[in-house]
């Protein structure tokens, strides 16, 4: 039980701050606003350029693995459910990091998803 | 702040389709593998094994059609609301599991499913919904 809980943290920090560095990577693209859908090759070639990019990709596999290692130990929903403390991280290290206002709603629905995965992983 | 139109409200929840099956795979293909007991000392057992299960190579590939897909979410929308947003696939597994890997969800599980719902709405309207809107 130690072992999963611990295996789901790194899996959830590494794809945290995975989500960051992409985050950082496709805002610092010159394919703003729409064009990108218009150019979606143009706009995954300029992304997949971006060293950001791999250091998120880098994160977001070591992230990655962990979560497979945590599979094979138990139920899906159940691993799936200690992941909550994501959308924590992910809203304080985009508030910090990215500059997006944390507000009441956003606060609030946050909080709400995580209780619900809490909820989620008592059943 | 972005704001988050319907268009990629629903691109969100098709990027939450693929993860599902992304994931519905590659559970799968550990299952495949034969082991319940991975660790530090049977890691490099399990990346052998998982190597030859073409249902998890399959989920990789989905994983990763899901990163793409992920890309052009994260430019049109802000970090901390797609992620919420992101959740319908806690929504989709369960049932997916239920379905497919033949996993039991419990009436306390739904009841956190429905608080996800609702948290899902609260953060989508944390952020205007239309073109100049505040």
């Amino acid at each position: 039980m130690i072992k999963l809980v611990v295996l789901v943290l790194i899996a959830e920090i590494f794809t945290a701050l995975g989500q960051l560095f992409l985050k950082k990577g496709v805002d610092s693209s010159s394919f703003n606003g729409k064009e990108h859908l218009n150019d979606p090759a143009g706009f995954a070639w300029d992304i997949l350029s971006k060293p950001v990019i791999w250091v998120g990709v880098v994160l977001m596999a070591t992230g990655l693995v962990s979560w497979l290692v945590a599979l094979g130990r138990a139920d899906l929903n159940l691993v799936f459910t200690l992941g909550s403390l994501q959308y924590l991280l992910i809203m304080i290290l985009a508030h910090f990091y990215l500059g997006e206002k944390i507000n009441i709603l956003k606060l609030t629905g946050t909080l709400l998803v995580m209780a619900g995965m809490i909820l989620a992983a008592a059943g | 702040m972005k704001k988050l139109t319907f268009r990629i409200f629903l691109l969100i929840i098709a990027n939450d389709l693929v993860d599902t099956l992304a994931q519905l795979l590659m559970k799968k293909g550990v299952l495949s593998a034969g082991m319940t007991d991975i660790w530090t000392h049977n890691v490099i057992e399990f990346m052998h094994k998982g190597a030859v299960s073409p249902v998890l190579w399959l989920g990789i590939a989905v994983y990763v059609l899901n990163f793409f897909l992920w890309i052009f979410i994260l430019a049109r929308a802000d970090l901390s609301v797609a992620m919420p947003v992101g959740s319908f696939c806690y929504i989709f597994i369960p049932m997916a599991a239920v379905i497919f890997l033949h996993e039991s969800v419990s009436p306390v599980r739904w009841i956190g499913i429905l608080f996800i719902i609702l948290g899902i709405h609260f953060v989508a309207r944390s952020v205007p919904a239309r073109e100049g809107g505040h």
